[in-house]
């Protein structure tokens, strides 16, 4: 092939991929173009030709940015698409109306459409059984865009809403606290009232009521047996109620099953909570092989919490 | 996740147009949508930015008929295909019954193409789905630019880069053109109906 053919060919190539708007292909073509114009010593019109290519580097980059512009920029969608997003996005079709509404406001955080999801939120919260949940998802709707001043805000006035419990204003002081913590913010939500009970009051072997007790996200457990023997696997929580925590455990980790037998108390596990890490033991109470369904030959094990 | 409704005789499932950015999935789903305006329960939604490029998904309903007495109604969604969209893409993946992975015949796409089908084994995977088992159907997308001079890659070599291991059906198409385009859409509804008859 012809050093113009070569040329003609790159060019035809980036032209596409400009056309196609593969700007990263389109850019290595016109770089590979120039690259080819650089290596002839004896090419008529050479630094005009590279010009114009660097014309349409730079034009790409330009159509590169315009791009990046738009996709971080937030987009508001229309109140009928909003409706379509609820409807294709909440996968609690045949639960009550309420759950369903808290699923739909959480399908609209999701795709970023935060000023109504909160107004939906805020409106879940006369509900006794959604309060905790619409809350933390209003929490989250204003973490996601960077407000925890209007965060703190809001949750001030849950402190003085009647319609909140005691325990769910805890709940949701160590929420937010954990999440302005981790944001590096330094200010303290705990009331001036009430003594702050820091994580490092919790010592091990306290026992933990079911009202005490904290949301556990995951646990890390020691295999005590088998060829991994003394390895620990992290595994996340299904589901807790109160002091028992239901974890799937993947067929893959056969060891970890095995050695995991109804009536055996693990004395080292990891309890991973929104605010730290506890070492505590815990009680298997019964472990069952999924039979059908997505999770078919996982296993599900419950744990309940001894202490932590 | 198809919704059965035994009393209305009712049966919707949900088919997922995957791929890498710029492969083609709108153009299939905007081709679905011109040629098919009759099974059509709706518009087509496009979400898109700058460009053209998918920001959250496509969504078009269409409605199959009666199969064997069940009024069958269908959701045919695109994935937003850029890198970044990562969190977008995994959740209009969920609940998927059957899914289409366009594949870029471009030379210079080759590697997309594999990471594309390597995010979708993951997301699935994070769903406690199975990329072996779920209904699944190829689309070597694009090879209309092959008579215009341009690189592709063969057949064979996407066949061994994407579906070694997978073999599942594969169709060549180009969204642009509409070639290939009512064979993928109605092998993947095959194999959906098939697997949600199984299963229920």
């Amino acid at each position: 092939m012809s050093l113009k053919d070569k040329i003609q060919s790159l060019l035809k190539h980036a032209e596409l991929y400009k056309s196609q708007s593969l700007i990263d292909e389109a850019r290595e073509k016109y770089e590979q173009v120039k690259k080819l114009i650089n290596s002839q010593t004896s090419l008529k019109n050479k630094e005009e030709l590279l010009l114009s290519i660097d014309k349409k580097i730079n034009a790409l980059q330009q159509e590169s940015d315009k791009i990046f512009q738009a996709s971080s920029t937030k987009k508001d969608l229309s109140p009928q698409v909003q409706d379509l997003i609820k409807k294709l996005f909440s996968f609690s079709k045949d639960q009550a109306e309420n759950i369903a509404a808290l699923d739909g406001a959480i399908a609209l955080a999701k795709f970023g459409q935060f000023e109504r999801a909160l107004n939906e939120f805020r409106e879940l919260l006369i509900h006794d059984d959604l309060r905790f949940d619409a809350a933390k998802n209003i929490v989250k709707c204003y973490t996601e865009q960077d407000k925890l001043n209007e965060a703190i805000e809001e949750y001030k006035t849950w402190e003085t809403n009647p319609l909140f419990s005691e325990q769910q204003k805890d709940k949701l002081r160590i929420f937010l606290q954990n999440i302005l913590d981790k944001k590096g913010i330094n200010q303290n939500i705990l009331p001036t009232t009430v003594a702050p009970a820091p994580v490092e009051a919790i010592e091990e072997g306290s026992t933990s009521s079911d009202e005490e007790m904290l949301d556990i996200s995951s646990i890390g457990i020691r295999i005590e047996s088998g060829p991994r023997q003394g390895e620990k696997i992290e595994v996340d929580v299904s589901f807790q109620s109160g002091n028992i925590v239901s974890l799937i455990i993947s067929s893959r980790n056969q060891d970890l099953i095995d050695s995991l037998n109804v009536g055996l108390t693990l004395k080292d596990i990891d309890f991973y909570s929104p605010i730290a890490i506890f070492k505590g033991s815990g009680l298997i109470t019964a472990k069952s092989k999924i039979d059908s369904g997505p999770k078919k030959g996982d296993y599900c094990v419950d744990l309940k919490i001894v202490n932590i | 996740m198809a919704v059965f409704n035994i009393k209305s005789r009712e049966i919707e499932c949900k088919i997922v147009y995957y791929g890498p950015g710029r492969c083609g999935k709108t153009t299939n789903l905007e081709y679905v949508y011109k040629v098919f305006r009759k099974q059509a329960q709706g518009d087509m939604v496009s979400i898109s930015t700058e460009g053209d490029r998918t920001l959250f998904f496509d969504f078009l309903p269409i409605g199959l008929g009666k199969i064997k007495g069940y009024d069958v109604r269908v959701q045919l969604f695109t994935v937003p295909g850029q890198v970044q969209y990562r969190s977008t893409r995994k959740l209009v993946l969920q609940g998927a019954d059957g899914l289409i992975f366009v594949a870029d015949s471009l030379e210079d796409r080759r590697e997309k193409n594999m990471l594309s089908l390597k995010d979708l084994q993951q997301n699935l995977k994070d769903y406690g789905q199975n990329i072996f088992k779920i209904p699944l159907v190829l689309q070597y997308n694009k090879r209309d630019l092959e008579a215009q001079g341009f690189s592709l890659m063969s057949i064979e070599q996407m066949e061994k880069d994407l579906n070694r291991q997978l073999k599942v059906p594969w169709f060549a198409a180009s969204a642009a053109t509409g070639v290939g385009v009512p064979e993928t859409l109605k092998k993947c509804l095959t194999l959906t109906l098939k697997s949600l008859q199984d299963q229920f």
